[in-house]
């Protein structure tokens, strides 16, 4: 779920227009500027407080968020009282993937905000309807998306493959 | 929707059960006392949510979203006029000619002549007094038709009122529905947008259905009614013909509403037996090969469901209730049963 880090804008308070911040995450620099203003058409904008989640464990999804201010918190179990692991997401970072591209998939862990946040939320409906309506822009998202987990998923092998090797030179058979 | 169904709490179920009981309420008050307003917004919405897919395919050919919902509209308002102009004064003068052969007032004519016919039959005598009986029993129900339906130039108002409320809707819907979200916590964002979405998917599901059936059923019936010169055609086959769309009992009201409807004036021929094979017929072709195409992805309800509809409907409404409620009820379930679904699913603290 880590997006490489978008670098800080100008502005006096440190807080981006969301157009501005979605520029410059890398992925999104595939979209010319009137197509990064359809898509920031699309999206919207949610504040969370510290300690508020945006969704929990088992429950139906469609929503992808990018952190654009602030961190969440993921984890897979509550019933162990804070002591499940946890996964801590920064600014430029997204969460809830999964569900948004497979609508038969429930959310697979909970996320909850450390401190106060501004998310970006990506809702499938209103992607879906991008596509009927505008094929060509819903269709380069929808790749870009892709990409975006197709980086995670080259992660995630080598963070495997890392684990195995260690593993491997401990002694252990796996 | 096939997610593990969330556990169903007392508060979650508490919550249901308000929902349930005041939206009822109010579509029940909608329904009774605000036809004229209740009647276009459906029929609004029911629109907006059936050309959207077609809006879509003009915006992909890069026509302007506004350009587009004009020139749709633009044709759904001709065929409107078109409609108004060539068929709903015929249909009128023939609905008003059907509602007043089988008003109760005329009972006493038509099981006179019901008899005549039957004296030739010997063996259908015993049936006398059924046929008796349901006579009565058509001719309480046309009287409630006559007295809950608007007068049709006061319906005419209120459905010319329906592509105009269908072009905001689709033209400034996602805005709406974007600042209406943007006042919901957090907590309520996705389960809103889910439960909009599912309601879109179903009111353009049964949409579809409704319409393409009752169009095809309607026609067909009309024109084998026409072929065989029974009186009335068109509200006869109005009401036979949508009747027969009534899940599992369709078939059979309809017969029995098609002999109560001929045997009075043209007796027991060839043209009854002509009309009950071919609804049969009708039955199992369209069972056979429209259904399946055009229904949408939606069990019709339980049989109970479906008679106590038909209860409500028939004695608040006559024939006109019978044939109007159970469409009414699926347009309205699908715009509950996506709401409670998501309150069940999402978890509300």
């Amino acid at each position: 779920m880590k997006a490489s880090q978008p670098k800080r804008g100008n502005s006096s308070n440190g807080f981006l227009s969301v157009e501005s911040f979605l520029n410059t995450l890398p992925v999104f620099k595939r979209l010319a500027t009137d197509e990064l203003r359809e898509f920031t058409r699309l999206i919207h904008v949610r504040w969370f407080k510290k300690g508020e989640s945006v969704f929990y464990a088992k429950e139906p999804g469609i929503g992808m968020y990018f952190i654009h201010e602030g961190a969440i918190k993921l984890y897979h179990d509550e019933s162990l009282n804070g002591n499940s692991p946890t996964t801590l997401l920064m600014r430029g970072d997204f969460f809830g993937e999964l569900s948004f591209l497979d609508d038969q998939q429930s959310r697979s862990y909970t996320a909850t905000a450390t401190e106060d946040c501004c998310l970006i939320a990506l809702f499938r409906p209103e992607l879906i309807r991008l596509m009927d309506r505008k094929p060509k822009l819903g269709n380069k998202i929808m790749m870009i998306l892709n990409g975006l987990i197709s980086q995670q998923l080259h992660q995630r092998d080598e963070e495997i493959r890392q684990i195995r090797e260690n593993l491997s030179n401990a002694n252990f058979i796996l | 929707m096939n997610h593990a169904k969330a556990e169903l709490t007392i508060d979650k179920q508490l919550i249901i059960i308000i929902a349930s009981g005041v939206l009822g309420l109010l579509v029940i008050w909608l329904a009774t006392y605000a036809t004229l307003t209740f009647v276009p917004v459906i029929l609004s919405f029911m629109l907006a949510s059936a050309l959207e897919p077609i809006l879509a395919q003009l915006e992909a050919i890069s026509i302007k979203r506004t350009h587009a919902i004009f020139l749709v509209l633009l044709v759904v308002a001709l065929v409107l006029i078109a409609l108004a102009i060539l068929w709903f004064p015929r249909m009128q003068i023939h609905f008003n000619a059907f509602l007043n052969d089988f008003s109760s007032a005329n009972i006493t004519t038509l099981t006179t002549s019901l008899n005549r016919h039957l004296d030739k039959f010997t063996y259908l005598k015993p049936l006398e007094s059924t046929f008796k009986h349901s006579l009565i029993l058509m001719g309480y129900l046309t009287d409630r038709s006559v007295g809950v339906s608007p007068t049709s130039s006061l319906l005419l108002l209120a459905i010319s009122f329906v592509p105009f409320i269908a072009f905001f809707l689709l033209r400034d819907g996602d805005n709406l529905k974007k600042s209406m979200i943007r006042r919901l916590p957090n907590r309520f964002v996705e389960l809103t947008i889910h439960a909009i979405y599912n309601i879109d998917q179903r009111l353009r599901e049964v949409t579809i259905e409704l319409f393409f059936s009752t169009t095809i059923i309607v026609i067909t019936t009309s024109l084998a009614f026409y072929l065989l010169a029974i009186p009335s055609f068109l509200a006869v086959s109005i009401f036979v013909g949508l009747v027969f769309l009534i899940p599992y009992f369709g078939t059979a009201i309809a017969t029995i509403l098609a002999v109560l409807i001929m045997a009075p004036i043209s007796g027991f021929n060839y043209q009854l037996i002509a009309v009950i094979v071919g609804l049969s017929t009708t039955r199992l072709i369209y069972n056979l090969f429209l259904m399946t195409k055009i229904a949408a992805k939606q069990s019709p309800p339980h049989p109970l469901i479906v008679l106590f509809f038909m209860l409500v409907g028939m004695f608040s409404g006559g024939l006109l209730g019978l044939i109007i409620i159970l469409p009414l009820f699926r347009v309205i379930t699908a715009f509950i049963q996506p709401i409670v679904w998501s309150i069940r699913n999402y978890r509300l603290n």
